[in-house]
């Protein structure tokens, strides 16, 4: 077992795949991801793919989604906060296999994803726009409990907000694109 | 026709492809080797273009869960609806006129 520490964010999913096909190519295979970690199995170096997918809420369940994967030779590596990484081996010279095979199913993925951020934005939205404006300000003065949480909360907005605006940028891309 | 169907329209190859497998019941892999034979073999949907496109069938009501194999009881058994019957009936004859406008006034396609 090998730890690397490293974070990406949503709108980096070309380096974090970058990043793990390095690692099989060194030997390690990925089995699972934390918080800003990615615990990899050490192997045979390996020619391997990585893809991700946000299943998002649908009416298919969870193991009827894998099953689709595991009968196109795709293999599950792990689970992280409602992505999934499968990842398959390709031999020398053989073509890129992608998840996707249409550019409209591109699109929902990040349409799926695009609804997740906006669901679980409420509650940061609400607490800046509704709650800390209608608070008595002596509670929000430093160095009282909600002075710190103003200013972590803030934050989270903000790289909320990034990551909205990154995605969306992605899925407009997409969504211009006829071809494909 | 009814409006309501209509609004699908028109649909993209994939989901035509899909209510097409679908006249008979099928799993989510058995859809994927119908396609891929009743199309040549010009059409092979991923994994995640799948679930995708049988995600937005199933919220629509153009095809059904039937139930699952005996053998593999992950495998889910859908069926097109009549509603997604009455969307392919539409689909095709739009899709005919537009293949007889095009070769009327290529004057064929050689």
């Amino acid at each position: 077992m090998k730890t690397v520490k490293k974070i990406f964010f949503v709108w980096n999913s070309k380096e974090e795949r970058d990043f793990l096909e390095q690692k099989a190519k060194e030997g390690y295979r990925l089995v699972d991801v934390k918080f800003g970690k990615y615990i990899f199995q050490e192997e045979d170096p390996k020619n391997i793919i990585y893809q991700f997918d946000f299943k998002g809420l649908g009416k298919i369940p969870e193991d009827e989604y894998i099953s689709f994967y595991i009968d196109t030779g795709w293999i599950l590596a792990c689970k992280y906060g409602g992505w999934y990484y499968f990842y398959k081996e390709i031999k020398e010279g053989e073509s890129i296999p992608s998840i996707y095979s249409d550019n409209n199913s591109k699109k929902s993925k990040y349409k799926r994803l695009l609804g997740f951020l906006l669901l679980t934005g409420f509650p940061l939205y609400y607490q800046n726009i509704v709650m800390f404006p209608n608070m008595e300000s002596s509670k929000l003065e430093f160095p009282k409990f909600y002075f710190f949480f103003r200013i972590i909360v803030i934050i989270v907005t903000i790289l909320h907000l990034f990551a909205l605006i990154k995605v969306y940028a992605v899925y407009h891309k997409i969504s211009k694109n006829l071809k494909e | 026709m009814s409006k309501k169907i209509i609004r699908f329209s028109p649909l993209t190859e994939v989901m035509y492809y899909i209510l097409i497998s679908l006249l008979t019941p099928l799993h989510g892999y058995g859809v994927i080797k119908k396609v891929e034979k009743i199309s040549q073999g010009r059409v092979v949907l991923a994994a995640g273009t799948l679930y995708g496109a049988l995600n937005t069938l199933l919220n629509n009501n153009l095809i059904v869960l039937i139930g699952e194999d005996k053998d593999n009881k992950r495998r889910k058994l859908y069926k097109i609806t009549d509603d997604g019957k009455e969307l392919l009936k539409y689909e095709i004859m739009r899709l005919s006129s537009m293949v007889e406008s095009g070769i009327d006034e290529m004057g064929g396609i050689e």
